[in-house]
């Protein structure tokens, strides 16, 4: 159930990263060319926060948000175990807080329109309430797969790469 | 006060293992939580939306994306093939191809850690097969992710220009001229020390004039997309971002159709990496967001730039003192954490003092990209040495001279604004 789940997420952000950059390739071709239509930012903006949500979902999934595990790791094992404890406490009750909050946000913004007619901000300030729920569930389900301890370690073939 | 109080609870969070996108989350939402806040606390979601939704940002995604595009276009040994022809032949020859090769690869690639990751899998055996002692090859390969990270296009300067409202375009052009020195400093740091040491050259010979041409001629794509990405920039053709979308259209048509090396299962595989790199970037950037607004809220840059503008009687003397602090700090905190919580604090700092803000930036992301290349907090340095299996402490050893060889350029970059400066000046005027 949960590996349909978990595809069906990988397939939508990679689905998704696609449409945000065809957007801009359009957007930009349709400039290039004295056309420019309205909206194409825009739109690729709405592409680009639900590809971002749904890929720190996925990562926080496999344990690769970064951390700094310098000191972790000097930490006796139920030192550690208490302190991560209180860690992922103040995680899920952070993202908890953020759906709570973001909720409302994302339906007041219902009726504002994004500069072209269809879509409203609100699909794109809802982004954050799913986000935040998709990776409370996720944090909770690496803690029962993976014990506490272990829970915020990368999986094996994760390389982070930042900048 | 309240600002500088939640900063300190965000490193510490970090220093016990949090995640930092987080740390940071937590940090700033706290302030809207504390009772002498008089704000909604929905600000604090609003403001992490907002902090996604601008037209510049999308060159993250699109520069992360076009960076693992081109590693499985069949770029990446058609340039080695050519550094090696080109370095190969000096002393520590597969050291000196690999300097070459970050410097070649900086024009497609703009990920200093990316850099480094690829090539410890494509060269590092091959630099211990030669005799190096694991610490000096990572020390190489990791110190080589700088010049790519510098030379444009950078996902680090579009960061900077992003939060700083600076001119991307200038940034780019601007890394070129320091990207270079960066690579001539290492390349003669690695040749003092392979020679000491006795690292031989992998070739006999210098290369002749026939082999570089026509190893030349088979990179000819890669070589020409950073002149073709600036000319575009300058010229107005495109902005940043759109230059991305065109640049993935580049890397697709490279290694689909002329490479030939590139199908629909590496096209998805690339999308795959990249969407878990800009899901990991682009938490860190979005839940810097609460606490940027805090921090302008409270008004931190102006009381900064009162306090130093006094202190200080020098630009050179501000730099100096902020170059110290951004070495500390990148060496205890992650790159795109210190430029998300720094560049909105310190560029109208060295705005009011005169200071040019690309020249600064160039400097701060120097600084704060080599800080991830040493302990004891580095994710060059894990990476690499995870791959190499070599210890910290070897690598932290080997790595003195480079690390010596970088601050005598970035000094060259405090002292001498020129050297940044006068390419985009001319250029864009």
């Amino acid at each position: 159930m949960w590996r349909w789940f978990d595809k069906l997420e990988d397939i939508l952000a990679i689905v998704l990263l696609g449409c945000t950059s065809l957007t801009i390739l359009a957007s930009a071709t349709m400039r290039a060319i004295g056309h420019p239509f309205a909206g194409g930012a825009e739109l690729a903006q709405f592409f680009f926060i639900w590809t971002a949500v749904l890929g720190a979902d996925i990562m926080l999934r496999r344990g690769g948000q970064v951390r700094i595990d310098a000191l972790v790791v000097l930490m006796p094992p139920r030192v550690l175990r208490a302190i991560t404890a209180v860690i992922l406490a103040m995680m899920l009750a952070f993202l908890a807080l953020l759906a709570w909050y973001g909720m409302p946000l994302a339906l007041s913004n219902w009726q504002r329109p994004m500069g072209f007619a269809g879509l409203s901000y609100g699909y794109v300030t809802l982004a954050l309430p799913v986000g935040a729920a998709l990776m409370f569930v996720s944090l909770l389900r690496r803690v029962l797969d993976k014990g506490i301890t272990r829970s915020l370690e990368p999986d094996d073939d994760v390389v982070e790469e930042t900048l | 006060m309240i600002t500088a109080l939640l900063l300190v609870l965000g490193l510490v969070l970090m220093a016990i293992g949090m995640p930092v996108a987080f740390a940071i989350g937590i940090a700033g939402f706290l302030y809207f939580l504390l009772p002498g806040t008089f704000l909604p606390v929905g600000i604090g979601p609003q403001r992490i939306v907002s902090a996604t939704q601008s037209f510049p940002l999308l060159a993250v995604p699109l520069f992360i994306f076009i960076g693992h595009l081109m590693n499985a276009s069949g770029i990446t040994p058609r340039l080695l093939r050519l550094s090696t022809l080109l370095a190969g032949w000096m002393s520590g020859g597969l050291a000196q191809a690999s300097l070459v090769l970050s410097t070649l690869m900086g024009g497609v690639s703009g990920s200093a850690v990316a850099d480094a990751a690829m090539q410890s899998r494509v060269l590092g055996k091959g630099m211990v097969g030669e005799g190096y002692t694991p610490g000096f090859a990572g020390a190489v390969l990791s110190i080589g992710g700088l010049i790519t990270a510098t030379i444009p296009p950078s996902i680090g300067l579009i960061l900077y220009g992003y939060l700083g409202e600076v001119s991307i375009g200038r940034l780019f052009i601007a890394g070129v001229v320091p990207g270079v020195l960066l690579m001539v400093a290492l390349m003669i740091t690695t040749w003092l020390v392979s020679r000491r040491r006795g690292y031989t050259p992998v070739r006999d010979s210098l290369p002749r004039f026939a082999e570089v041409a026509s190893a030349t001629r088979s990179s000819i794509w890669a070589l020409l997309f950073p002149l073709w990405l600036l000319v575009g920039i300058r010229y107005g053709l495109f902005t940043p971002s759109e230059a991305g979308a065109f640049a993935v259209v580049y890397a697709l048509v490279v290694g689909c159709f002329i490479h030939r090396e590139m199908g629909i299962a590496e096209i998805i595989e690339a999308m795959r990496a990249s969407v878990r790199d800009i899901g990991m970037i682009m938490l860190i950037i979005m839940f810097s967001g609460i606490i940027g607004y805090v921090v302008s809220f409270e008004r931190v840059p102006q009381t900064i730039a009162e306090l130093t503008l006094g202190v200080f009687s020098s630009q050179t003397a501000l730099l100096l003192t902020l170059a110290v602090l951004l070495v500390f700090l990148g060496m205890l905190l992650e790159a795109t954490v210190v430029v998300m919580l720094l560049a909105p604090i310190l560029v109208p700092v060295i705005k009011t003092a005169g200071i040019d803000p690309v020249h600064f930036g160039l400097l701060m992301m120097t600084l704060v990209t080599f800080g991830g290349m040493t302990p004891p907090v580095g994710i060059s340095m894990y990476t690499v040495c995870g791959i190499l299996r070599c210890p910290f402490t070897d690598y932290s050893r080997e790595l003195v001279p480079f690390a010596v060889a970088v601050l005598t350029v970035v000094l060259g970059i405090i002292f001498f604004p020129t050297i940044v400066l006068f390419l985009p000046n001319m250029l864009m005027g």
